[in-house]
This record gives C-alpha cells, structure tokens and sequence, in this order.
C-alpha cells in the first residue's frame, strides 16, 4: 500500500513536468501583453484572431498539412508491407532487416539531414515538396514499422492460417482478415505519423529554402526574431488539433474493439 | 478406399528431425486420432498435410492426387484449430460464409447453406452474434460449422477440444463423430489426450520421435501395446524391470524374475528372446481375498498398502512391493467390507498369466 502512495506520487510528479510547459504555453495565449511572458496580464482571445486573420501562419500550415497527409500515405502501407514481412516470413535477415528500418530513429536527425541534403543534390530534386516529402517518409517509417511489428506479434497467426484453408488467397487473407484485425496498430500508426510529419524541424531547415516554409520553421523563425504572444497562440492552435486527432484515434480504436 | 496418404515424410527445422520417414494411410470415412506427446512431431505431419509447412521430402496423395505442391488455400481440406480461429471482427454467419464466399457459390446459395450448418451445430439462432459474445464450446462448434459448409472430402483436427473443460470435452467429441457420419469426411485428428484418441478414433497412430510407434484400432493399441512407451502413453501401467528370465520351464509359459525376488509366469513368446520388463494394466488386477492359490492360471505379488485413491468410479490403490521402486497400482471397481485396507497393511493382488505382457 506504501510503495503504491508513492508511484502515484511519482506519477502526479511526471504528469505535471509533461503538461506544465503545455499548460504556460496555453494560458500565455490568452495574455494581453505584446511579448511572450508569464505569468499573463489580462485575458483577451486577440492573438487567436491575429494568427487566423493576418495569414502569416496559413501557408506554412497548409504546407505541414499537406506534407504529413501525403507522407502518411505512404509510409503507413510501405512501413505495414515491411512490417508484416519481418514478423511473419522467418529468415535468418529479420533482426539485420528491422535494425536496419528502425535506424532512422537512433541516427541524430542533424547527420540525417545532411545526408539526406547530399542525396536529394546528387539526385537532382530540385523542388522542396518532394524533397521534404522523401525525408520525412524515411524518417516516419521506423514508427509504423516499430507499431506495426507489435500489433502483428499480438495477432493470432493461426486466423489468418484458417482464413487460408477456407480457400482465401494469401493477399486476399491480408486485406480481409490482417487488415481489420491489425486496425487499432493502423491507427496509431497513422496518427504517430502524422504528429512526427507535422512535427518535424531540423530536416526541413535542411532540405527547403525560400519561398517553402512549413509551420514549425514558421515558428522557429518567429522564436528568433519576433518573441510575439501570437507564438501562444499558434502553438495552443497545434495542441489543440493533436488532442483531438489524438482522441479521434482512440475512439476509433474502441469502437473496433467491441465488435 | 484410400483417402490420404502420406509417403516417407520427412521433415527438418534446421538440423532437427521433427518427423522421420512417416508412412500412413487413412482410409475414406474413417476418423484417424495422431496420438503422442508434444515434440513427438504430430502437429508438424497435420501441418504438413494443410499445407501450412512443406515437408523437407516424401509425398502426400488425397485421392491419388499428388497434394504436397498444391497451395494451401486450394486444397479441398479443412482444419480445426485448438484455439477456434474465428475471425472476431465477423459475426457467426458470415465466419460460416467465408469460405463459401472465397469459393464463388451464388449468394443465392450462401444463406441457406450456412443456415443448414448452423443447425447443424445446433447454433441456428446465433447467426447474428460475434465470436466474442460467444462460449468456447460454442465457438469451436461455429468453427466446425465453417469448415463442414465447405463439405470437404478430408477435415483436420488440431487438438480442438484441448482448450475445453472435461464434461464439455466428451460432449463435443461425441458430436464430432456424429458429424463425421453426418458429412462423411475423412478425419485426422490430433490430440495428447489418450481418452479422447479412444473416444474419436476409428484407428490411433500413436507417435513418439517423429515417426508412428503402433498403428491400430484402440482396443489393439490398449490390449496389445507394441512396447512400454505405448503401454505407458495410453493408459494406466504397472512397468516391473526384469532380473533374470529362466526360459523352458514348461512349453507354454516361462517363469521371469523381477527385481525384488519375485516370481511371474508369462506366456512363452518366441518373438521376445530378451525382455527385460514385465506389463501389467492395473485393472486387470484383483485383490487376493479367498486363500485359493491357483497358480497355474493366475500370478500373486505381496506387498504394503501406501495409499488409496477413491476416484468416484474406482479405487487406485498404490502397493509398495520389495525391490520395487514405483508403487505397484491397482485399480477395482468396488470395494466391498472385506477389502477394507488401512495404510502400511500387507495385501496379496493377483492377475491372470495371459494378461502379463513382456518387453
């Protein structure tokens, strides 16, 4: 009874280091002052109204958007097909071939921008969209392969095997029996990528340059040279739109798991 | 009529023999219980036969066809599995309409077919329920009914009832062979379970190492075991280790020596030249009560009561005999007045020479 009064304590103690800085950055946004402070000196919804009306923030927030919707759809089937190679075809390569997908996540995003900036050069993609839209595929696929393996593994095997004997094709019995079956991992692994997509800074520094800016070199740009309360606002706007989609997974996930 | 046939199957999981050298035949309509323990390679030759793992060489025929190239999902056999495998994200319908609908039949045909074998499976008003909503027994009954509406001239069963408790057990074995009769299929059923191989088989092919030990009708396989693992797989037995065997003391029956001094008559086997231990089913013993010695026809061993075992139809009783490590068991149906026993008490068992058997 004693030790489980202090995990809870430990666990209020983790809660609050997450959702404090989240919390400052929230209620910033309602501030009047003109400069990012705290704690706020009056209330005021101004700076929501400047970021939606002014427009500085709408170009680069279609462009975030854009990229992490179209890297999700296609690193969420490549990173399920390798997924679901490596937890059900048995080769002496699965572990060399896992470390090898997963490697973009212990790799430091800085070499990985470089790298990827020689190698989008030396190819000749000259354009930002695709350019960006490579990198982050490479850099989203470690998380739905790393989702997907664990949502594979959890499967019972044998319910694809009858699916089979039932007379279903092998790629019949992925997309009628896997597929549904591996849905909750589907979706947290569309929502991890798209959150780490949205997300990403330092190899878009990298890879883009004038004239393409997404939402967090927006932000980036204004931490630097323009420390303006609208930065709350924009930063509350994201949080806000990532709870819900956050909470729109979930949902879906329950949903599925009562039928 | 031959159904299946297996031929020199052989099967290596790296430097592992998992099944070496099987040959078996089954014959159409009967049911074929893969008896033995796990690792003795069993599941691997059903797997093998679903087309769920190659074997590394042999064949396998059904029907004369050659099957051990076919991919799995166009054999015409059907599988039941241990853990039920339904797909839990259909309803029972249309978990029976799968393999209907992957077969092209006329949706015309579907509900009507799947209909008849729910009802089949007495499960007619479950049609609209999820696996989850559902009783294990139920659910290894709508995944009976999946793989009957297919109609297939061979079904597979992986150890189906393992996951139920006894009295459900027997119950859904019992409707298994009714089905059988019912759709006549050909059947190769997989179990560890010695009562249920008894219960479903027409013939056991009891399995140890990789390969078939004794292939036979269960009353061969249980009166006439080929050798001590078969005798000790199914069923109860006493094992006694030999000491020394004095052949020719009369022409039909030859005296042995057990460890312990004691002495046992057999019945003279020319094809055993050197056996080394005695067999004796503990219910074809009795408890000695009368003083009638009759040694011409029954054997006698002496020893101490350990313990007594009421076990609702019987009574096993564990001796202590000299010389003998394990207790000697005996299993009676009643115990009248007269063979009341307390522990550590002497007591004389008997049995019949011809039911001794010797390895």
């Amino acid at each position: 009874m004693k030790n489980f009064k202090i995990v809870n304590f430990v666990n209020v103690f983790i809660y609050i280091f997450i959702l404090a800085p989240l919390l400052v950055v929230i209620i910033s946004s309602f501030n009047t002052a003109e400069y990012l402070v705290f704690p706020p000196q009056g209330f005021t919804f101004d700076w929501y109204h400047e970021v939606i009306s002014k427009g500085r923030y709408t170009q680069p927030f279609w462009n975030s958007i854009k990229l992490a919707v179209v890297t999700t759809m296609i690193a969420l089937p490549v990173g399920t097909m390798i997924a679901y190679a490596i937890s059900r075809y048995k080769s002496r390569f699965n572990d060399v071939l896992q470390s090898f997908f997963l490697s973009p996540l212990v790799i430091p995003t800085l070499l990985l921008g470089i790298g990827l900036l020689i190698l989008v050069s030396n190819l000749g993609v000259q354009m930002y969209f695709p350019r960006l839209l490579l990198a982050h595929v490479v850099i989203v696929i470690p998380y739905v392969v790393r989702t997907m393996i664990a949502g594979f593994a959890g499967m019972d095997k044998s319910i694809e095997q009858a699916s089979i004997i039932l007379g279903a094709s092998p790629i019949k019995t992925f997309f009628l029996v896997t597929v549904p079956l591996a849905r909750p991992a589907l979706l947290a692994s569309g929502f991890l990528s798209l959150v780490v997509s949205f997300d990403e800074l330092i190899i878009a520094l990298f890879l883009t340059g004038p004239g393409f800016n997404t939402l967090p070199m927006t932000i980036y740009s204004d931490v630097q040279f323009n420390l303006s309360t609208s930065l709350a606002a924009i930063s509350s706007l994201i949080i806000f739109g990532t709870v819900l989609l956050g909470l729109l997974a979930v949902l879906l996930m329950g949903v599925n798991k009562k039928s | 009529m031959t159904e299946l046939q297996l031929k020199d199957i052989y099967k290596k999981f790296g430097s592992k023999v998992v099944v070496n050298k099987l040959n078996l035949t089954v014959e159409s309509g009967e049911m074929l219980c893969l008896l033995g323990p796990s690792g003795c390679g069993k599941s691997t030759t059903l797997s093998m036969i679903a087309g769920m793992q190659t074997p590394t060489s042999g064949s396998i025929m059904l029907e004369d066809k050659e099957l051990t190239k076919v991919a799995p999902h166009k054999r015409d056999v059907g599988l039941v599995f241990q853990n039920y495998a339904l797909f839990p994200h259909l309803s029972v319908f249309d978990n029976v309409a799968f393999g209907l609908r992957r077969h092209g039949v006329p949706k015309s045909e579907i509900g009507d077919r799947v209909r008849a074998s729910l009802a089949s499976v007495q499960l007619a008003e479950f049609e609209d329920r999820f696996p989850a909503q559902l009783s294990g027994g139920q659910q290894q009954r709508v995944a009976l009914a999946r793989t009957l509406v297919l109609k297939p001239k061979l079904v597979l069963f992986d150890e189906p009832l393992s996951n139920l408790d006894a009295k459900l057990r027997q119950a859904l074995g019992i409707e298994i062979r009714l089905l059988q009769k019912e759709y006549k299929f050909t059947g190769v059923f997989v179990t560890h379970d010695q009562e249920e191989a008894m219960l479903l088989g027409d013939r056991i092919a009891v399995m140890n190492g990789g390969n078939i030990v004794q292939l036979g009708t269960p009353k061969e396989v249980y009166k006439k075991p080929v050798d001590p693992f078969v005798a000790n797989f199914i069923g109860e037995s006493n094992l006694l280790p030999i000491a020394n065997t004095d052949l020719g003391t009369s022409s039909e029956t030859m005296e042995i020596t057990i460890l312990g001094g004691h002495k046992i008559k057999v019945i003279a086997n020319d094809n055993n030249s050197n056996p080394s231990k005695v067999m004796i089913r503990p219910e074809s013993i009795e408890v000695l009560v009368d003083k009638d010695i009759d040694s011409e026809k029954y054997n006698y061993l002496t020893g101490n009561v350990a313990y007594i075992n009421y076990t609702g139809t019987s009574y096993l009783i564990g001796i202590k005999v000299e010389g003998i490590e394990k207790e000697f068991l005996v299993r009676i149906q009643n115990m009248t007045e007269d063979l009341h026993f307390s522990d550590e008490e002497a007591i004389t068992v008997k049995w019949k020479i011809k039911d001794t058997l010797i390895y």
